[in-house]
């Protein structure tokens, strides 16, 4: 009897430890699946980091700088005198380097923007400028190169911030009778561009005013605006670098992309036309003619003066996937 | 035989013990897995509808970086003691009424959460983060993207309550902020 009720509770007993077995398979199972469920979760969450991976992230960085930067160089060229502008952009270079890097440190990246190791670290220009409103554009003072209907300010130059103001036009109608200007590539290859501005009474009143370019491919495009004439109000102010004419898109001009181009820069029929200018290009007024006009300078009614054209500074990045390194050329056609 | 059946009782006792303890586990894991489920479950927004655009977010943060919206937004819109167009210290529940804002706003489109976190060194006291809009814990599928931003002395018009301090008193720089944007579906 009692060895019958020893075996009873044996087998009470074994029922229980596989329910018990049971319910820690099931608990395991809840887990498992629990589990599985939320490694699909950071599965999504480190899928973000691809973008490290793939270097997309060291571009972000890289224009991130290279805007902060342009946006302090364009503050010091026109805040300050030409002799403190190189010391104001470089103080700030070290810290803003250091301060980028402590932010992306924190996740394994490491940022600096530093000096180019070979120097060469600021790009001098010259500004040319005719001031006087109501002077051709024949020539500067100073004497004659190429006689007066043919000019060139520079050669083999980058050129931003060209500014013409045009006051008044003399006479013709046709494109082949008007003030043009040319940039002309140095290579045998072609890719000149060139515009002219002239007016044409026969069209209708407001659009007399016409500027049209050509292409390096021969694309003719043209826009129209009003009449220009000595009245003080009836003028032309026409940004290149822009594509614009008195503040609004210009057609002809909008495709025109003289940064980060070497052109040489022509003047044609600068007698039909009155007016003023200024432009900027990388080179400092000590190369001299041929590569910038020496006449220029000597002119009294125009100036050629030495400016901060651009900067280059130091890029770097470097990832556990990524190792990149670069150049940034700093306000290279952005000073307005 | 006595000792023996009695040894077994107590046996059996703890064993009942070890079964309501693992019922009880198997009830709480039951629920904790039904709660997680429902998160996932097919009519809820984060487990159908696509996440959150990651490439249009960085887009809109890279853009408004750019062209200068990002740091009117983050400069600004700062009132002193938090971000002026918001109900408290930050924005919960709505964009700001700045470009950047709307920029958020029309480019992820109604159902996308987002939360924009400013991080920025201070001198003596390490990195901290300021809220410029926090909506809770991302949720499922949330993207980030981040860039920074530099401020010159001359964009802070009030340092002694800006929520950044100068972090270069000797130069222009005033401090380099790190802007992140979180996006989710939800």
């Amino acid at each position: 009897m009692a060895g019958v009720a020893f075996g009873e509770s044996r087998e009470i007993e074994r029922g229980q430890l596989l329910l018990a077995g049971a319910f820690v398979l099931a608990v395991a199972l809840i887990g498992l699946t629990v589990v599985l469920t939320s490694s699909s979760y950071t599965g999504t969450l480190a899928s973000q980091e691809s973008e490290v991976v793939r270097g997309s992230d060291a571009i972000t960085v890289r224009d991130s700088v290279d805007t902060d930067l342009t946006r302090h160089f364009r503050y010091v060229f026109e805040n300050y005198a030409p002799s403190n502008r190189r010391a104001q952009f470089k103080s700030v270079l070290f810290p803003i380097g250091n301060e980028t890097n402590t932010h992306y440190a924190s996740r394994g990246r490491m940022v600096n923007v530093t000096e180019p190791p070979s120097g060469g670290m600021f790009i001098e220009g010259t500004r040319f400028k005719q001031v006087e409103p109501f002077q051709k554009f024949t020539q500067p003072a100073g004497g004659g190169t190429g006689g007066t209907d043919y000019w060139y300010p520079a050669e083999n130059v980058e050129l931003r911030n060209a500014t013409i103001v045009v006051n008044n036009i003399l006479g013709g109608n046709q494109p082949e009778e008007a003030f043009n200007m040319s940039l002309d590539t140095p290579a045998a290859a072609g890719g000149n561009w060139s515009f002219v501005v002239y007016e044409d009474f026969s069209r209708p009143s407001g659009e007399e005013l016409i500027i049209r370019s050509r292409s390096p491919t021969d694309t003719v495009r043209t826009c129209y605006r009003d009449e220009v004439s000595s009245s003080s109000s009836k003028k032309a102010t026409i940004h290149l670098h822009n594509g614009t004419v008195n503040g609004d898109d210009c057609d002809a001009l909008t495709p025109i992309d003289p940064g980060r181009h070497k052109y040489t820069l022509n003047f044609t029929r600068g007698e039909k036309v009155f007016g003023k200018y200024w432009m900027i290009v990388d080179k400092p007024p000590t190369e001299g003619s041929p590569t910038l006009n020496s006449k220029f300078a000597a002119g009294t009614r125009s100036t050629a003066e030495p400016v901060l054209f651009g900067a280059r500074v130091r890029y770097r990045y470097h990832s556990g996937t990524v190792a990149y390194e670069t150049n940034i050329d700093i306000a290279h056609r952005e000073i307005s | 035989m006595i000792g023996d059946n009695k040894y077994t009782t107590e046996e059996r006792g703890q064993l009942f013990a070890l079964e309501g303890l693992l019922a009880a586990l198997v009830v709480l894991a039951g629920i904790a897995f039904a709660l997680q489920a429902t998160v996932l479950t097919p009519s809820t927004s984060g487990a159908t509808e696509a996440p959150a655009d990651a490439t249009m977010v960085n887009s809109i943060l890279t853009t408004a970086a750019e062209n200068g919206e990002l740091q009117t937004a983050l400069v600004n819109d700062w009132g002193g003691a938090g971000f002026s167009g918001s109900a408290g210290q930050w924005y919960t529940g709505s964009y700001p009424s700045n470009d950047f804002g709307t920029a958020l706003e029309q480019g992820l489109g109604p159902t996308v959460t987002v939360n924009v976190l400013i991080y920025h060194r201070q001198p003596m006291d390490g990195h901290q983060q300021t809220r410029f809009i926090y909506n809770g814990a991302p949720g499922d599928g949330a993207v980030r993207s981040s860039t920074t931003l530099t401020l010159y002395d001359r964009d802070v018009s009030n340092p002694g309550t800006f929520y950044a301090e100068d972090v270069s008193p000797s130069t222009e720089l005033y401090n380099v902020l790190e802007v992140e944007v979180v996006a989710w579906q939800g």
